[in-house]
Parts: structure tokens; C-alpha cells; sequence
């Protein structure tokens, strides 16, 4: 794409009242000896300034591909189709200078691992300055007092000494506020988060979302929360979307979501984790069954193998990603016989009003499928 | 907190295993590691004991001090009247079959060389009686040619090819003697195949697709069907699981522990369930240990912690949950501080650091543990909840 | 891209995600093309220094009369060296020396630095200091000096003319064994070095503390747990260390220390064929080639082979 970043608008001006991001149909295949691997396909996303989306699967369901392939940050055996707008420009197939200048300046992301996210062997102040001097034109007084600035601002004590020290000095808290630090340092306009906080103890995680909903106030920034933990988005996010076998499964407003959720999986998600409100030795409902091969999609629905509702026309016929007629636009499912129409509504209250204690002898999901070997490579995520 | 005494532990008759006064220290190039100080708790028949903490609250240690891997610095571990620091060699390794583990990391746990059936059926052979294989006559055939011809060779004939011969017999020989001992060359024992068959039933794997494949063709929570499964074989009165599902997604997770707690009335087992998840210690466990920095804070039934908790330290931890409830919005996470290091703990009660009660007497006083009447201890100066008697403390020193 | 931006961090957090998608594939099967076009050639090469006493070839020690002749000459294909020696006998039965000492060698190191390397990496603590000490300090010699010296030490002094008498000490080992002692002396910190050091990961493996509680002794577990996980990596650097030990020979033949002539080894034929001058160049080159591509298979053979055997962990 040969569009200059410079030929944008002006800083923060919407182009025709276009949110800030506006992903378009887009699909990831990673090209593997054993054939195509559809990673991630048909995703459609718009995300406006100071929102939060939350992208919710389990690992293979394409939720970390999804985020690199919207900010570009790809393998070289990876092809993308489709159309990503940042800002009104188009990055898909933008050259490497533009994605360069764009990359940490105006799109920013956060790893999940602290520990492999930082140079040990660079002070913290040299990472977090190292951007600044790639894309702003400061002097070197005004990079130190920036750093400053942005470790006081992630709750980094004593930051003119920190600037100083070496990563293995500091804790795994303190360390991914230091990358977050290094992620806010040009003030970017949308934060990608990849499991910010699973590396991390409990206390120090709220702290950390704590932080990123802060900053992302402050600086009317757009962020996608990545995430496995249903707990986490349910809180945070403005939006979610449920990702299975590379796929968004249900897409809505985060109280839509838990209250009418639609999706089977969506659903099996929320009966399968421990909740605290509910008594000890509670029975979950595992999900019995494993993700599709994504190298040998299955016909129909992805879910179709797993889903306790399945019928014959889910296992033949892909259903589309649509709102359901006459209800809430913003509310986009992939189901044919979804829960609350086809069937009871679900939600938080009515799986704790159905829980049991384990009994020997209860029903066990099982996952008896092999791994085939010719499937090994198709795991992507 | 974190706290020491012993008023939590129940009669010593209704424990298989009794904890007492452990303490593990380990030396690093930075100083001396306090990562469990003065623990004790006892482990009851029949039950599953949750042990729940942040990283490097000691829960990890405290489950391997159990197993003597390594043993800990000072204290006391009995199991079935023996106090498990003072076994040694074969009599430790024995006991210790009655203990068994399973860990975080599916992956790391199984050895990826060798087949299924042949992980599985480790814990048997390891015990089977060692047979007289012809591996065992080639050994000794071979070593006593060697150490013939070398002593020949030394007392007259001198350097020769006799000598070189005998020199690489008795290297064969001593090889083969090392593999005969590490169990190679045994006849194959039918009874072991059928205990194998019975306990990867029980995982819910099929024996005999499993059987010969190699832990790769696996998926995470088949693999750690697989540790459980060799875990079982050796007939254990308890089973350590060190976050055996924290490496797992939520809908496998659900499945394992829905399994453990099948597998435990079945074959009557007892757990310690060691995880940093509250919510899935409070699932499975009948009695949960909090702990931080080496010491248990807290220890009682989840129900009565997670309902209205005792020490400041649970209700931090409680409060730090995300739940996946979008109600719950807009609650923040109280800034805390930071976990002081093992290196150097705080005086006294170890999490006066962070706690917002805390006051001078939290900094002299390691709280005792004290009952709050509901069939739970807690060791605080200053509880959440009322505790039946005074509690108990001893001066810092 | 200056190394350091966050921007390279990004890049760098995704490359190992690349390194799990990508082909393991391509490795999976096989030893791939170029491992069997090197696994065909020391197949060859082994063959060929087997049977050396039944091909029909010329005696490779009996000298003839009259110039060396040139490559392809009728009876001899790759001419025959300034004594009149046919060049492809003695480079066949120079196989044979060069092969017995570097494979004898390196097995002695594999059987005694194995052993040690994997004993220290699986116990840690004192033995391990101890012998990871030991292996620094004979690496810390200049290996080229400590083989010559050790030749040296080992060799009987010739005998004298006429007394008759075959000389004591080591008297009774042949060349070929004192050469194998010594470069195996040195092979075996080198081989104790990479075991040590594999074992080392994999003793501390959760599978390892899981066979503990199951019971097992520490022999056990070395021998099963350990050792089936350390070999690949071992016989792979096994591998490169008799194209080095090969070599080894040669540089003592250079140095009037290798397999004693007229009996050939690829070592001594290059060290007397080595002034170009006056050296017919086929004498020369030809067991300069034939070491070239057999320490190449070896090379490429021991890559083909750990990546082959390199285990699949996991599919998840």
C-alpha cells in the first residue's frame, strides 16, 4: 500500500466519522508443509477511540493470531487477506517503513511473559527511551524525564533509580508495568494486550487491568484485551468476542453477552470454570471433545462435534456471524439453534441455581480423540 | 500472617500424614531462601486439602518437603507412625510409593521417549522382583572374563591383545551389569499389564489405543490423564497435585477435576490440591490452607473462608478475583505493595507489610493460630473475624 | 531495525511462536537428502575398510621401481605414489587405520566421558564440581600437544638393534592402540561436556522427580529417564568427533607421531605426500579428498541425525 502515513489526518480526526480501527473480512492462513492452515478467517471488528474490546477463547481458537494479524506482526509464512483500517489508512500490505512508524508509536502491544518481553541485558530506561527516539524528536533530557513520567505513571516507585537497573531487579509485577510502560511510551492509540496478566499472581493482575483501564482513560486509547479468562473480560472489557477454531463464535456489548449469551460454546465456557460464589466440590460441566483440526476444518459448524444441541444441519451447513432479527444489532452470533430462541436462556443465575455436588457416577466428558499426527502441525495459537 | 502454632491440627489418629514444624531454607548465591517457615498442618483421611497462595508463598515446597524431594531443613513429616526426615535410603524410597505427585506442566511431567504403558507401569516395575535374565549371565560372564585376562596380564603375560580383550570385556560387562540393575533385560509381567489396563480406565483413556504411543500424540489433558494414571498404579494413600490443572484450558480443566474427584472415592485416595486459583482450590478442596510467605494465614472449610474470610490476606486475594460477572465492574483492586522478599521476610507476621491492620504488635509477634469457632484457624493479631479465644503469639526471636 | 526498539521486541516475542508453526515437518521424516547422500558415502567408506583384505587390490606397502604414475593408469586408477604404491590400496587400507583409531576413540570417549557427563549433570552438587573441574582442566591443554605428549609417553622406545629384547613398560600395545588412547583421552572431556550438560536439563524435568517418588534408584532413572533423552545429542556430537579425531590422526602423522609408516593411513599418506614439489599431486590429494567429504558426511550426518531424533514434545 503505497499511502504515506503522512498523508493521514491529523492526529486523533476520524476519517467520515470512522472508528479508530476497522477490521474487514480479515483471514490469516499460515502456509505449512502439510497444507494451508486457516488461522484465523472472516473477521469483522470496528473498534472506536477510549473503547475496550475483549477477544475470549481457549488456545488454538486463533484469539492471538487474530490481534498479531490485525497489527501485522507476522511470520513470513503467514498470508492475511481482507482489510484492516487504522486510523482511515489501510495496513494490510503496507510497506515496512509505514507499519514501523506505526508500530509502537500508534499501535502498541503488551506480551504476556514479562520475563522474555524485556532485554536483560539493557536498563530499563534505555528500553523505554529506545522508542521515543525512534518516532518522537526529543532531546535526551526530555526522553529521561518522559521515562520518568511514564514509570511514575504505571506506579513504579523511586523511577529515577528503576531507570538505572537492569530487568532481572525487579519483580514480575514491577516488570510488566515496565512493559507496559515501554507500550504507552508514544502515547499510542490502540494497545493490544495479549494476556497482559497471565504470567502473573492474582493481586498483582488487578493492579495491572487496574492500570491499563487508567491509562487507557487518560489517554482515550482503544485496547484489545486478549484473554482466556472469562473473569478478567467480563470486568474490563466494553465488548467481547468469543473466538473458537479461528472463528468469532458471538460477538456482543459485554452485559448483553452474559445476560443472553447465545452461542453453545459461549455457554459450555461459562459452566466449566469454578466460580467462587458456588459451594465447594461443585460439578463443572467439561466440555468433552477437543478443538477442530484447523488444517481439515470440519464442514459445518465448528463447534458441531462438541455441542450438546448439535443436529444434523449443524454438522453440514456453516452458520453466518448474524444479528438475530428484530432483536439488538450489536449482538452477532454463529448458531443455528441458539440458547435463550431454540432453547432456555442461560446466564450467570441459572447455573448457580443448577448446581450440584459431585456424585460418583455423574456423566464425565471425555477426550479420548487422539491427537493424529498428520493433525500435529494444524495447532496454531 | 502468617502464622505458626499448632492449635488447627486435629487428632493426631484421624491423620495419614502430620506436618509439623517444617521449615525448608534454601542457599542461593544471594542469601539464605526462607520459603517455608515454621508450617505445620495435618492431613486427614479421606480428604482433599487445598493449599492456596501466590507465587512463592512456599505452597510448591511445602507439597516436595512432603515428599522428602528434597527434604526439608528442620521438622517433622509423619506418615503411618514413621517420621518420613528420618528415613533413609530403601526404607524412605518405599514410603514414599504410598506418596505420589502429579505436576503443573503435562508436558514435562512424561517422559517423551518412552511409550504410555511403559510410564504407567515405571511405579510396578520399579518394585517387581528382579528376576535372573540373561542380561544378568551375560554380565557376569563378561566381567569375570575381563578382570581374568587383566590379571593375567598384570601378573606376567604383560600387554597384549589377551589384555585389550579383557580390558573391553570388563568394560561390556560392568555396562551390561548397569543396565540389568536399572531394570533391562526383566521378563515381561502379566499382572503388571493388567494393573496398567485398570488404571488407564480409569483416567478414562483406552489401553489399547494408548498403550504404545508416545506422550506427543497426546493432548495436555490427556497427558495429565496419563500422570494421574501413574500416579494410581503404585496403589498411593495420598496424591500431591502441584496446580495439576493450571497449565490446562477451562474446558479441560473442568474435565480433570471432575476426574480427580471421581478417582478419589474410588480408590479412597486423599489429596493435597496445591493451586494459586481460589476458585478451583475452593471446588475441589474439603479444607483449604491459605498461605503466604512461607506460613499458613488461614486454614479451614472453603465454604466458611470464602464467605466471610479471617485474615487480611484471604480477603485481599478474594478481592483481587476477576469474576465473571460484568456487575462487578468498576471495583478496584486495593493497592497493596508489594510481596516482600524470602530473602529477608518481615518480622514477626509476614504479611504486616501490605496489611492494612497491621501496628506495632504485628511487627514483635508471629500470631499463633486460634480458632474462630467455626472450624477455622487463623493466625492474626487482628482478625477479620472474632476468634473464640485470645490469640496466642510468641515474641520475635 | 535497530535491535532494541520495542518494535523488535515484538518481533522477537513472535519468532518463537514461528519456530512452533513452522515445519517441524520438514524434519519429521527422514533424514532428508543430503543425510543419505552422506549416510551412502561412509557407508562406503566403512565397507570398503572392512573388507580391505579380501578386495582385489595391490599390497599397499610394496614398493615398486621407476616414477610415480598419474590417475588412471591401467592397474592402478588413481596412479600410484613416488615408491610406486598403488594410491587406491593404500587409501582403502588407510581407511582402516584412520577409521579404527577415530571411531575406537571416540567410543572410549563416549563409554568413560559419557558416563562421567552423565553421572555429574544427573547428581550435581560436589561430584559435579568435582568432575566438571576435571573435564576444564584437560580442556585447558592445547589438545594437539597433550596427544603428542601422550603418544609420546606411550610409545616403547625403539627397540635396540640387536639386543632382542622387546622393551617393557606399555611394550605391548600396537601403535593403533596407543593412538586410540590418546586421542580418546581427549575425546572424553569433550563428549563428558555436552552429556553433562544435556543431562543436566533433562535430570531436572519433572518426570525425573515423579520417578523418585515412584521409588526409583538413582541408577534407574540415569539409565532410563536420562540417558534415552541425552543420547541423540551425544551421538550427533560422537559423530563430528571422529571427522576431528580423523583429523587428529593426520595432524600427529604430520608430526611423525601418527600410524608408523610404510603402513598407510590417510594422516601419514598426506604427511608424506605433502611437499607438492616433489610429491606426485595424486598421492597427495586423493586422501586429502576423501577425508574432506567423510568429515562433511560426518558433519552433515550428525546434524540430520539430531534433527531427526530430536523428540516432539507436544502437539498442543
Amino acid at each position: 500500500m503505497s499511502t504515506a502515513i503522512d498523508a493521514r489526518p491529523a492526529e486523533g480526526l476520524p476519517v467520515d466519522g470512522e472508528p479508530l480501527l476497522v477490521v474487514d473480512d480479515l483471514s490469516t492462513t499460515f502456509a505449512t508443509p502439510r497444507g494451508p492452515v486457516r488461522a484465523v478467517e472472516h473477521v469483522d471488528l470496528s473498534l472506536p477511540r477510549g473503547r475496550t474490546l475483549g477477544i475470549v477463547g481457549e488456545s488454538g481458537s486463533g484469539k492471538s493470531v487474530l490481534s498479531r494479524s490485525i497489527m501485522g506482526l507476522m511470520p513470513s509464512y503467514a498470508s492475511r487477506t481482507g482489510s484492516v483500517r487504522f486510523e482511515g489508512v489501510e495496513m494490510l500490505g503496507a510497506d515496512h517503513s509505514t507499519l514501523r512508524k506505526v508500530w509502537g508509536a500508534e499501535m502498541s502491544m503488551i506480551f504476556q511473559d514479562p520475563m522474555t518481553a524485556l532485554n536483560p541485558v539493557k536498563k530499563i530506561g534505555n528500553q523505554i527511551t529506545e522508542s521515543i527516539k525512534e518516532h518522537l524528536d526529543y532531546s535526551s533530557a526530555q526522553r529521561r524525564d518522559t521515562a520518568i513520567a511514564l514509570l511514575r505513571s504505571v506506579g513504579i516507585p523511586e523511577p529515577e533509580r528503576r531507570l538505572n537497573q537492569y530487568p532481572h531487579e525487579l519483580s514480575g509485577g514491577m516488570r510488566q508495568r515496565v512493559v507496559i510502560a515501554i507500550a504507552l511510551a508514544c502515547g499510542p492509540a490502540l494497545l493490544f494486550a495479549d494476556e497482559p496478566t497471565t504470567a502473573l499472581d492474582v493481586t498483582v493482575q488487578a493492579q495491572i487491568l487496574d492500570l491499563i483501564a487508567d491509562q487507557q482513560e487518560e489517554r482515550e486509547m482503544a485496547v484489545i484485551l486478549v484473554t482466556h479468562d472469562l473473569g478478567v473480560v467480563a470486568t474490563r472489557a466494553d465488548e467481547i468476542a468469543v473466538m473458537y477454531g479461528g472463528r468469532i463464535v458471538e460477538q456482543a456489548p459485554t452485559a448483553t453477552l452474559f445476560r443472553e449469551m447465545r452461542h453453545p460454546y459461549t455457554e459450555a465456557l461459562l459452566r466449566s470454570i469454578p466460580r467462587l460464589d458456588l459451594p465447594s466440590h461443585t460439578r463443572l460441566e467439561a466440555i468433552s471433545g477437543r478443538p477442530p483440526d484447523l488444517l481439515h476444518p470440519p464442514a459445518g459448524c465448528r463447534f458441531a462435534a462438541r455441542c450438546p444441541y448439535a443436529q444434523d444441519r449443524c454438522r453440514t451447513e456453516e452458520p453466518p456471524l448474524v444479528a438475530e432479527p428484530g432483536g439488538r444489532a450489536d449482538h452477532l452470533y454463529r448458531c443455528w439453534y441458539p440458547v435463550g430462541i431454540a432453547r432456555e436462556q442461560t446466564t450467570l443465575d441459572t447455573i448457580a441455581e443448577e448446581a450440584h455436588v459431585r456424585e460418583p457416577g455423574d456423566e464425565q466428558a471425555v477426550d479420548l480423540e487422539l491427537v493424529d499426527d498428520d493433525a500435529v502441525e494444524g495447532n496454531v495459537d | 500472617m502468617a502464622g505458626s502454632g499448632t492449635a488447627h491440627l486435629g487428632d493426631p489418629s484421624d491423620a495419614l500424614l502430620r506436618v509439623e514444624n517444617l521449615h525448608v531454607r534454601f542457599r542461593t548465591g544471594r542469601g539464605t531462601v526462607f520459603a517455608v517457615t515454621d508450617l505445620s498442618i495435618d492431613i486427614r483421611k479421606g480428604e482433599t486439602l487445598g493449599l492456596v497462595g501466590e507465587s512463592g508463598c512456599g505452597k510448591s515446597t511445602t507439597g516436595r518437603a512432603i515428599m522428602q524431594l528434597p527434604p526439608p531443613t528442620e521438622g517433622s513429616v509423619t506418615y503411618a507412625g514413621d517420621d518420613l526426615t528420618r528415613l533413609h535410603g530403601e526404607d524412605l524410597r518405599r514410603t514414599r510409593t504410598k506418596l505420589q505427585m502429579i505436576f503443573q506442566d503435562p508436558i514435562s511431567s512424561l517422559n517423551p521417549r518412552r511409550p504410555v504403558q511403559d510410564i504407567v507401569a515405571e511405579g510396578l516395575r520399579i518394585w517387581a522382583k528382579s528376576a535372573f535374565s540373561p542380561l544378568a549371565i551375560v554380565a557376569a560372564v563378561l566381567t569375570l572374563i575381563g578382570i581374568i585376562l587383566l590379571g593375567i596380564a598384570v601378573f606376567g603375560a604383560g600387554i597384549g591383545p589377551a589384555a585389550v580383550f579383557g580390558l573391553l570385556a570388563l568394560i561390556a560387562g560392568v555396562g551390561a551389569g548397569a543396565f540389568h540393575l536399572a531394570g533391562f533385560g526383566q521378563p515381561t509381567d502379566p499382572s503388571v499389564e493388567g494393573k496398567v489396563r485398570e488404571v488407564l480406565d480409569a483416567v478414562g483413556l483406552d489401553p489399547d489405543v494408548a498403550w504404545n504411543r508416545r506422550p506427543h500424540q497426546f493432548s495436555g489433558g490427556q497427558c495429565q490423564r496419563i500422570s494421574i494414571a501413574r500416579a494410581l498404579v503404585t496403589e498411593p494413600d495420598l496424591i500431591i497435585c502441584d496446580e495439576p490443572v493450571s497449565a490446562l484450558d477451562v474446558s479441560v480443566q473442568a474435565q480433570i477435576l471432575n476426574l480427580l474427584e471421581d478417582l478419589k472415592a474410588q480408590y479412597g485416595l486423599t489429596l493435597v490440591f496445591i493451586a494459586h486459583d481460589l476458585a478451583v482450590v475452593k471446588n475441589v478442596s474439603d479444607r483449604v490452607a491459605v498461605m503466604y510467605l512461607g506460613r499458613i494465614c488461614e486454614v479451614g472449610p472453603p465454604d466458611v473462608i470464602y464467605a466471610a474470610p479471617a485474615h487480611p490476606y484471604t480477603r485481599l486475594l478474594l478481592d483481587a478475583i476477576p469474576e465473571p460477572d460484568p456487575d462487578h465492574r468498576g471495583r478496584r483492586a486495593p493497592e497493596q505493595g508489594e510481596l516482600p522478599s524470602p530473602l529477608a521476610p518481615p518480622s514477626g507476621c509476614h504479611f504486616r507489610t501490605r496489611c492494612p491492620r497491621a501496628d506495632e504488635r504485628c511487627a514483635a509477634e508471629v500470631p499463633l493460630m486460634a480458632p474462630t469457632g467455626d472450624g477455622r484457624f487463623v493466625a492474626c493479631h487482628h482478625p477479620l473475624v472474632e476468634t473464640a479465644v485470645a490469640v496466642a503469639s510468641t515474641p520475635v526471636g | 531495525m535497530p535491535a532494541e526498539t520495542p518494535i523488535a521486541q515484538l518481533n522477537m516475542a513472535i519468532e518463537p511462536a514461528a519456530a512452533d508453526e513452522t515445519p517441524a515437518a520438514v524434519k519429521a521424516k527422514g533424514i532428508g537428502v543430503i543425510g543419505w547422500v552422506a549416510a551412502v558415502w561412509l557407508i562406503l567408506v566403512v565397507v570398503v575398510a572392512i573388507l580391505a583384505p579380501v578386495l582385489p587390490i595391490d599390497d599397499p606397502e610394496a614398493p615398486g621401481a621407476g616414477r610415480a604414475l598419474p590417475l588412471f593408469t591401467e592397474g592402478h586408477v588413481l596412479g600410484t605414489d613416488s615408491s610406486q604404491r598403488d594410491v587406491l590400496s593404500r587409501l582403502v587400507w588407510g581407511a582402516r587405520a584412520s577409521l579404527t583409531v577415530s571411531v575406537g576413540a571416540v567410543a572410549m570417549g563416549m563409554v568413560f566421558g559419557g558416563t562421567l557427563g552423565l553421572v555429574s549433570g544427573y547428581r550435581r552438587g560436589r561430584i559435579d564440581t568435582i568432575l566438571s573441574s576435571l573435564f576444564d582442566v584437560m580442556l585447558a591443554f592445547p589438545q594437539l600437544v597433550l596427544a603428542l605428549s601422550l603418544v609420546a609417553f606411550l610409545k616403547p622406545t625403539a627397540p635396540q638393534a640387536g639386543a632382542g629384547e622387546v622393551v617393557e613398560a606399555a611394550g605391548g600395545l600396537t601403535t593403533i592402540q596407543i593412538l586410540i588412547l590418546a586421542l580418546g583421552i581427549i575425546a572424553i572431556p569433550l563428549l563428558a561436556r555436552i552429556t553433562r550438560a544435556t543431562s543436566l536439563t533433562w535430570s531436572q524435568r519433572e518426570f525425573v522427580t515423579a520417578a523418585r517418588a515412584q521409588g526409583a534408584k538413582d541408577l534407574r532413572i540415569m539409565i532410563r529417564e536420562v540417558l534415552p533423552n541425552a543420547l541423540p545429542a551425544m551421538f550427533s556430537i560422537a559423530l563430528l568427533s571422529v571427522g576431528i579425531a580423523i583429523i587428529g590422526e593426520g595432524a600427529l602423522s604430520v608430526l611423525g607421531m601418527g600410524v608408523e609408516p610404510p603402513a598407510p593411513s590417510w594422516g601419514n599418506m598426506i604427511a608424506e605426500n605433502r611437499s607438492v614439489s616433489r610429491a606426485p599431486l595424486n598421492a597427495l590429494f586423493c586422501p586429502v579428498i576423501a577425508l574432506f567429504l567423510t568429515v562433511m558426511a560426518l558433519n552433515y550426518l550428525g546434524d540430520a541425525i539430531r534433527a531427526r531424533f530430536d523428540v516432539r514434545e507436544s502437539s498442543l
